[in-house]
């Protein structure tokens, strides 16, 4: 854009907008609400070719695999394309909405972790949710396809025809900035700039000097926007570039600093920005990009997941990563475990800045997570269920049931798991990175507390036993239940982890704490029956009618949609796979040979009535070698988005369910799994029919790239890496190193 | 004819509410519920009873007795009951018919049945027990859809219409167990369900959620949600698999059921169409 000469700038600024004062909105261009003049309809006909636009440095990934086509000739499926094709830069993200159609939810912006305030007195939406920011595609357009393309390798979201082009992404290089660059005739494409504050909250718009800006609010939050826009009519062709930089804050708004960074975007050329983007990417996908020979339609679906992960992961400051992210506002962007068990992990071991960021998140919210904890008379550090902006727990009390009455939500009271979760999840990371920092600041810290918790929080009974009593596992169709296999597996964890982390050089009270919890640890119930060598979901639970899913519909089914909630919880049904989830967390944890028998036993109770489950018993197959089921999974959980399998990806891509997927590709098919100690464990279990699994990975500073075939394994590093491989130990130095792969090589299974 | 029961015909004149009568117990709850629809819409409306033995000219005593009684005009036509009322209601500028459901409640009577089924009209089949037009407006309606699009396309105009009288439209939706929901179904997973179905398939102040046979589970909803108006698409297809559900409404003793027909086979949107806002 620099140097060009603007024909059309937008003269437009607010400069302060007090967060206390109602503004009138300033109409700019079509307005809120205002329609645009019907579209031309054509006659369908097959896309052009996608513009190659040289001089920008723009072209679209010419290789299907790397494309999300969206045709938008569905109706009923436009919102779930809106979320599909969302782009986002960590920080903030824009649904994949037609240009046309701006200030609807199509293209609704919104701000990890930025929130409004409830709006009602019980329900769900007496919670905070997400704000949504300035909407700022706005074009008006005449009579263009409505198809577009995200380009999964470079995060642009493309439309074309014959004559027009509109390019728009979310610069990964520089969040808060956004571009938009569209060019066609100018009888199809019209000139006016359309930002302006979205039509249900209280804001403003204004223009001075060259920007335009505009201010969306929810309490004292609020999502600040300021944009220049140019214009150019050359030779019958007009092309319009328009940049936005998107900024966040509390109280009174301010938006100068936006301001002057817009400006000084000026010179900034939009072929910069865009080589920029292309350049972020690429490194990105260098680290991320999961290839899998013998499987194209799964391999594009893994794309597609990891595509959103990246885009929805900031990776500076804190990340408040909601299960849908920017993509949508379903579950009001609260921050559950998805952040911390099922996203983070994909952010360790391919950007550890990002996992950083979500660690980061709840370490800053750990002072609420003791008031918590002081609140309910216990010690330590208790982590809320849903969590926003300040830390408290905002699950929702109540919400309507099938019926519409109000139903209580007991999750934010009994699923305490999630405290052990949030240990677990930085624990993690530190073995991804074996950053000393990290384990000092944070992970000590965390783990000191949490454990504390633990241990006021459980009951210790006469005969010396231990237990944990009225929680709710993963499998939420039952609550409360006494000694949860999953909790407590997660809690005595939490415990010795703990105790591991105390020094010799640590003040005696300290050493004292440690003993204490390794005592509990070891007398506290963990549902494992040594005589039949699996796990008890929970305590009681073989006195419950031993239903199988198979008896009620082909999963994955919504079982106590079917049966009734009653029927359900009086049911052994499980929900989702809770004990396989401690097999998955804690795979040096439990009971060797353990894992085939619980499989055994839970796999038929398994109804896959969340979009966590799939990934995660895929995960597990994979483990115990049982591909053709494991692959089975692994596919609906990679299409749980493009086929729309909830009926609510309108509302956001599952982002959780992404990272299951990668999961199940890296700790289950490749078996690699960060061990306490700084030896990278792999264990491939290739399922016939894949010839080869790629994965890239960061561990411990070094980038390397693990390929299993079915008869080696080759590693390729940019520095010295501690590798088990199977049962063997090895240290596979900087560059390519092949290594023999089979049963004679291979370790036990399960990990 | 286009399913379109504001009282305006394809071709844009007035249309009309046509009520088949017969004198008897459904006499005065089908011409109310006539007179409800057709004031709810602004429309005319006129009755239509059909005798058998051409030149019966008692008939003709009849139908002015039903005049009076009823509040509108009804004439006599001669010929087989239900091809005659067919042939009535496929008139340009028949915008709705309305037929009682049976003389006894819980059971429907042979024309009603025929009439459905040979109707190219919009048609509110009436119980005897219907409680509408005796007193008592048409202030909620419900419309029941399984989620294809067809059904919704079937329903959008008549459902929007009626909003924008003022009625009360809430969408049901029953989770048959044959074909099970595959979702997170906690609050938050279950109120993302909601508001997209509403979404899709809206507009309408709110969805009503059963699980369950859809066919017994729609017939006992219109009573438990308070209904004064059930709304139905189907592909007037009564053989025996097909329009289970449009069977079990149709014997609830108390609420009027408005039967559309769902188009034989949808026209997607075409690309470069302008989409349908959202929100």
């Amino acid at each position: 854009m620099a140097g060009a000469t603007p024909s059309d700038v937008v003269p437009a600024h607010v400069d302060v907008v007090p967060a206390h004062v109602d503004v009138t909105p300033v109409h700019l261009g079509v307005g809120c609400g205002e329609v645009s003049p019907p579209a031309r309809v054509r006659a369908p006909r097959p896309p052009p070719d996608a513009p190659v636009v040289a001089g920008l440095g723009l072209a679209l990934s010419p290789d299907p695999g790397w494309q999300l086509v969206l045709t938008g000739d569905d109706p009923h499926r436009q919102r779930v394309e809106a979320a599909l094709g969302h782009t986002a830069d960590g920080r903030f993200g824009t649904r994949g909405g037609a240009e046309e159609l701006p200030g609807t939810d199509l293209d609704a912006v919104r701000a990890l972790g930025v929130y409004r305030p409830g709006t009602a007195r019980t329900g769900l939406d007496a919670t905070p949710t997400l704000l949504p920011g300035p909407a700022w595609i706005g074009l008006s357009l005449d009579g263009v396809d409505q198809r577009h393309v995200l380009d999964l390798r470079t995060g642009m979201l493309w439309r074309w025809d014959g004559e027009v082009w509109i390019v728009r992404f979310h610069a990964l290089a520089r969040p808060g900035v956004a571009v938009l660059v569209a060019e066609g005739p100018p009888d199809r494409l019209d000139a006016r700039a359309e930002l302006w504050p979205h039509p249900r909250h209280r804001g403003g718009a204004g223009s001075v000097g060259g920007t335009v800006a505009s201010v969306t609010h929810g309490g004292r939050a609020w999502i600040g926007a300021v944009a220049t826009q140019h214009t150019e009519d050359v030779a019958g062709r007009r092309r319009l570039e328009r940049r936005v930089r998107f900024t966040t804050g509390t109280g009174r708004v301010d938006l100068a600093r936006s301001r002057d960074e817009v400006a000084a975007l000026a010179t900034v050329s939009t072929a910069e920005l865009v080589a920029e983007q292309r350049t972020a990417w690429a490194a990105r996908w260098a680290r991320a990009d999961v290839r899998l020979d013998g499987d194209d339609e799964l391999q594009h679906a893994i794309r597609v997941g990891i595509h959103h992960l990246v885009a929805n992961a900031p990776d500076v400051g804190e990340a408040a990563i909601g299960p849908r992210g920017t993509s949508g506002d379903a579950y009001r962007g609260h921050v559950f475990w998805d952040a911390d068990v099922f996203v983070l992990p994909f952010l360790a071991a391919t950007h550890p800045p990002a996992a950083r960021a979500v660690v980061a998140y709840r370490d800053a919210r750990r002072p609420a997570a003791r008031d918590a904890a002081r609140v309910a008379g216990l010690a330590g550090a208790r982590f809320p269920w849903e969590s926003a902006a300040d830390g408290t727990d905002v699950t929702p009390t109540e919400a309507r049931g099938l019926d519409g009455a109000a139903v209580p939500i007991l999750t934010g009271q009994l699923q305490e798991h999630i405290t052990a979760d949030v240990a677990w999840s930085a624990v993690h990371l530190w073995e991804w990175t074996g950053d000393a920092a990290l384990l000092r600041d944070v992970v000590r810290p965390l783990l000191f507390e949490t454990a504390r918790y633990w241990r006021s929080r459980v009951d210790r009974d006469e005969d010396g036993s231990v237990h944990l009593r009225g929680v709710m596992g993963p499998d939420e169709y039952h609550a409360p239940v006494d000694d949860d296999a999953f909790t407590n597996g997660m809690v005595r964890w939490n415990l010795r982890r703990a105790a591991s982390l105390v020094r010799a050089h640590d003040p005696p009270g300290l050493r004292g704490e440690a003993a204490a919890w390794r005592r509990l640890a070891a007398r506290l119930e963990d549902g494992y029956d040594a005589w039949s060598g699996r796990h008890r979901r929970f305590a009681g639970i073989d006195e419950l009618e031993p239903l199988q899913a198979r008896d009620v519909a082909r999963p994955p089914v919504a079982v106590d949609l079917v049966l009734g909630r009653e029927r359900t919880a009086a049911s052994q049904l499980a929900k989702q796979p809770a004990v396989l989830m401690l097999h998955h967390l804690l795979p040096e944890a439990v009971p060797a040979g353990s894992l085939e028998r619980d499989l055994a036993h839970e796999l038929p109770l398994l109804v896959h009535g969340s979009s966590l489950s799939p990934g995660i018993a895929a995960t597990q197959l994979a483990r115990a070698g049982r591909h053709r089921e494991a692959v089975e999974l692994l596919r609906l959980a990679a299409r749980l988005d493009l086929d729309d399998a909830t009926g609510t990806t309108a509302a956001g891509v599952h982002l959780a369910a992404a990272g299951s997927v990668w999961q199940a590709l890296v700790f289950g098919f490749l078996g690699a799994h960060p061990g306490p100690d700084r030896w990278l464990r792999v264990d491939p279990r290739l399922p016939p029919g894949w010839r080869r699994l790629t994965v890239p990975l960061v561990f411990r500073g070094v980038e390397l790239t693990v390929t299993a075939e079915p008869r080696r394994v080759t590693v390729e590093a940019n520095g010295p890496v501690w590798l088990q491989l199977g049962a063997h130990r090895v240290r596979v130095l900087a560059g390519r190193t092949q290594l023999p792969w089979g049963r004679a090589t291979a370790g036990r299974s399960g990990r | 004819m286009e399913q379109d029961t504001t009282g305006r015909t394809a071709d844009g004149g007035p249309g009309q509410v046509l009520a088949a009568l017969e004198p008897g117990p459904g006499f005065a709850p089908t011409s109310a519920a006539a007179r409800t629809m057709a004031s709810l819409f602004g429309t005319e409306v006129r009755g239509c009873h059909v005798v058998r033995p051409p030149g019966d000219a008692a008939a003709v005593t009849e139908a002015a007795a039903m005049t009076a009684r009823a509040g509108f005009p009804v004439a006599v036509e001669e010929g087989p009951v239900v091809a005659t009322l067919a042939a009535v209601s496929a008139e340009p500028r028949v915008a709705l018919g309305v037929v009682g459901a049976g003389d006894r409640p819980g059971r429907l009577g042979h024309v009603a049945a025929g009439v459905a089924e040979a109707t190219p009209a919009p048609l509110l089949v009436v119980p005897v027990g219907a409680e509408v037009g005796g007193g008592r407006e048409v202030r909620r309606a419900l419309v029941a859809l399984d989620g294809d699009p067809r059904s919704t396309a079937a329903v959008r105009d008549t459902a929007d219409r009626l909003a924008a009288r003022g009625v009360e439209v809430v969408l049901l939706h029953v989770f048959d167990p044959r074909r099970p929901p595959r979702f997170d179904t906690g609050g938050h997973g279950l109120a993302a369900w909601r508001e997209e179905f509403l979404r899709r398939h809206g507009p309408a102040s709110d969805v009503a959620l059963r699980s369950g046979d859809p066919g017994t589970e729609v017939a006992a909803s219109a009573r438990q949600e308070d209904a004064d108006l059930l709304v139905l698409s189907w592909e007037q297809q009564p053989r025996p698999g097909h329009a289970e559900v449009v069977r079990a409404a149709l014997l609830n003793p108390k609420v009027p059921v408005l039967l559309l027909h769902t188009p034989g086979i949808e026209v997607p949107e075409g690309r470069a169409a302008r989409p349908r806002a959202a929100s």
